[in-house]
């Protein structure tokens, strides 16, 4: 599924989506915002069995543009959402995890059955590193990889490479 | 007396300033700085009001000059205060305000871990806002300016992780340094010209200078700090700090610094009416155009900080029209009503769970009817319902701009601007409060602390009675026009009643939503904030960038570089080329051309 073009199917429901949340930042009642919701479903609903590709992709082009022209100027964004009003607020509380390295011995004494957990992990990552590198060096195509996703661990009992950083990362609310 | 004053008015500054002190201590460990800080700004209100008694009860003003900093034989640099009629007013008002503030964010900000940095940081904008208002000369006005421009800058960007806030604090102290080239033009001007910065010589020795560039320096300097028409887009932005700085700063008092070194200087002013026109105008032209971007605006932070700007515009028509006293009592009711609004607003989003936008907010009025309720007045209070605290201000300033015989466009906007502002009043009650909910049912609403309820009902009660006691305490130094027809007396109202009409009918007709979407030019044009921003942001930058390429090209590569030096050393290589080319070691070509050069110079001797 995770091609580097979208389906004619992905597409459409992209339309869909961004039209309802632009519906829903246009009327602000719930009850009109459903009314309006149903008509454009019901819009959807009469093109769905298109056998045509050619005149479907007209139609999606020609709805792609009605989109522009009406969409809102400040559409609704959920907090968290990126240009959200609270999005990144706490990339400035996070603290990497590299830092619990420099913590005083008698600070680490206050939690000696984390930090000694932690050891077996650190001595995992050194384990597994030559692995996910070589992993990696295999996987990439000659000219450079083509995309920034990473392939999953391809063997029974190996590690997906670069995990540590995916495992250690912060909160999405730090404390 | 006069000991008294000046003695309680120090003892302000040391106890403001010894939280700061504090935290200069190694050892941070349970040091309850915020609670501190709390307690020392409500002691610091109550001390203040045995100045204002004073003042009250016996006219003293007071200069107190404390120290000689920078002294030569022709200039004089000192550190004085001077206590009048508007620092004695403005000091224990922003004192209250910044106290009910500092109650509010213990509540906002108590989940965040650098609570002490973010108290300490609002202390020194108090501390930077109080030199300002109390500065007798230029200089250390300017320490105050400066100080409060910084502060911003770093309370806007509290969460400096987040892009969008780096982009708004960059941008205030952009938009505000242009102002300051203003202020520091006009300093200049009064040290060649009036060889002084203390404001009792300016204003005895500039009495047959023609004083418009240092007073258009004024006017950019206000226009920067105080978010005019031109310079005015760091203002909204600016909400991307937290709630408790948007209340103090871009609400209360440092938005007013402008308009306030107006007012320190109006005797400056008052003959010279090509600053007083430009004032007028560009007043009248802020209030009506961020009354009009704030009608379609959706953030409830935003909307609140187009409300300010347009208030501003007003007390810039204010000044623009000569009434310098009428400016500072609209300064004094705003910061009430305006904290109070963004104190309500961020209890809303704090129960919303960092919700904002309006269009998920609704019948708040049944879950936080304390807040509501605070909201509604505040609201009330911002349109100029008679009798609250607005009211006072607002009704005059519109009586005496109706009664002058001064720009008619000037009046029709600010008409306008008024009757906006009873439109977007009446949309944010009707969206946040009215209604029903729109929000997730799962919120965390809570308005039992008493943290907050105390501090947004003190404010409350400063909005309904504050323009009342201010008024019916001190005399108006200019009289007021009296007599006038009942149309212009009753104008400010009737324009507002005639907005809230116009408003409920709108609000009617969203509910029944006839269409989709409304017209659209209309709202586009003020919903992308007139498309100020859009345009100058990118047009500038564009520009600047051209003006460096244009000089890098035609100047640097050009006219320094290939005309001079490169081009005489490509000139150079190319007849070296061809010289080496020649003498090459091509023996026959030698040889050929020797016979062939024989051969013409014997053959006249054989001819």
């Amino acid at each position: 599924m995770a091609a580097a073009y979208l389906t004619h199917h992905q597409k459409v429901l992209r339309l869909y989506k961004k039209s309802l949340r632009h519906i829903e930042s246009w009327c602000i009642f719930r009850d009109k915002y459903r009314f309006y919701a149903c008509l454009l479903r019901a819009r959807f609903d009469e093109n769905k069995h298109e056998k045509d590709m050619i005149k479907a992709t007209m139609m999606l082009k020609a709805g792609e543009e009605e989109f522009w022209a009406n969409q809102h100027p400040q559409p609704y964004l959920f907090p968290d959402s990126p240009g959200g009003t609270s999005y990144e607020r706490y990339e400035c509380y996070k603290v990497p995890e590299w830092c619990l390295d420099q913590w005083h011995p008698s600070e680490k004494a206050m939690y000696p059955d984390y930090f000694a957990k932690r050891e077996l992990w650190k001595k995992l990552r050194v384990q597994s590193w030559d692995k996910e590198v070589q992993q990696l060096q295999n996987e990439t195509p000659a000219d450079g990889p083509k995309s920034e996703a990473l392939p999953p661990a391809r063997k029974e009992g190996e590690l997906p490479p670069l995990w540590w950083q995916f495992v250690t990362r912060s909160r999405e609310r730090p404390m | 007396m006069t000991l008294i004053m000046h003695s309680s008015l120090l003892l302000i500054f040391f106890i403001l300033v010894y939280p700061l002190l504090t935290t200069l201590n190694p050892n941070q460990q349970g040091s309850n700085m915020a609670g501190m800080t709390k307690v020392a700004v409500s002691s610091a209100f109550f001390i203040s009001l045995l100045p204002l008694m004073i003042f009250l009860n016996l006219k003293t003003e007071g200069i107190i000059t404390n120290w000689q900093w920078m002294n030569t034989q022709t200039f004089d640099v000192n550190i004085s205060f001077k206590f009048d009629h508007y620092s004695l007013i403005f000091v224990p008002i922003a004192l209250y305000v910044t106290w009910s503030i500092l109650e509010f964010a213990l509540w906002y900000m108590h989940s965040d871990p650098y609570i002490d940095r973010f108290f300490k940081y609002l202390l020194t904008f108090l501390v930077a806002m109080i030199i300002l208002v109390t500065a007798n000369n230029m200089f250390q006005l300017f320490i105050g300016w400066e100080g409060v421009g910084i502060m911003s800058f770093l309370l806007i960007g509290w969460w400096h992780g987040r892009a969008d806030a780096n982009t708004a604090a960059l941008q205030a102290v952009i938009y505000n340094r242009v102002g300051d080239i203003g202020l520091i033009m006009t300093m200049a001007w009064f040290a060649m010209n009036l060889n002084s910065w203390e404001i009792q010589q300016i204003f005895v020795l500039s009495k047959n200078f023609d004083l418009t560039i240092p007073l258009m320096g004024l006017a950019l300097a206000a226009t920067g700090k105080s978010a005019q028409f031109g310079l005015h887009p760091w203002l909204p932005s600016a909400m991307e700090g937290p709630t408790p700085v948007s209340a103090l700063l871009h609400s209360s008092t440092m938005v007013v610094a402008g308009i306030f070194l107006l007012i320190r200087l109006h005797p400056l002013m008052e003959n010279n009416q090509l600053a007083l026109t430009t004032c007028l105008c560009l007043g009248a032209l802020t209030s009506l155009f961020t009354a009009t971007c704030a009608l379609t605006q959706n953030d409830i932070k935003k909307i609140v900080a187009f409300s300010t700007s347009s208030q501003l515009g007003l007390m810039m028509v204010t000044i623009g029209l000569n009434q310098p006293q009428l400016a500072f009592l609209h300064i004094c009711t705003h910061a009430f009503f305006k904290a109070m609004l963004f104190l309500c607003s961020g209890s809303i989003i704090h129960s919303l769970n960092d919700e904002q936008d309006i269009r998920k907010m609704g019948g708040l009025f049944n879950i936080m009817p304390a807040t509501s309720t605070y909201f509604t007045i505040g609201s009330l209070a911002l349109t100029g319902t008679p009798f609250l605290a607005g009211f006072f201000s607002k009704d005059a300033i519109i009586e005496a701009l109706n009664t002058s015989h001064l720009n008619a466009w000037a009046l029709t906007l600010t008409l306008i601007a008024t009757s906006f502002t009873a439109v977007y009043s009446f949309r944010l009650v009707y969206f946040v409060v009215m209604g029903t909910p729109r929000f997730l049912a799962l919120s965390p609403i809570n308005e039992n602390n008493p943290l907050v309820i105390n501090s947004i009902k003190r404010l409350a009660w400063g909005s309904i009675i504050a323009g009342l006691i201010i008024t019916q305490n001190f005399l108006p130094m200019k009289t007021p026009i009296m007599t006038m027809p009942t149309t212009l007396k009753m104008a400010a109202l009737l324009v507002t009643i005639a907005g809230l009409l116009v408003a409920m009918e709108l609000a009617n007709m969203t509910s029944k939503q006839v269409k989709i979407t409304p017209m659209i030019p209309l709202h586009h044009f003020s919903n992308m904030l007139g498309f100020f921003p859009a345009i100058i942001h990118r047009l500038l930058p564009k520009l600047k960038l051209t003006l460096g390429q244009s000089a890098a090209t035609q100047l640097d590569k050009t006219w320094l570089e290939a005309m001079g030096p490169k081009g005489l050393a490509l000139t150079q290589m190319t007849m070296a080329k061809v010289t080496n080319d020649i003498s090459r070691g091509m023996i026959k070509t030698y040889l050929t051309i020797f016979l062939l050069t024989l051969i013409l110079a014997i053959l006249p001797v054989l001819l």
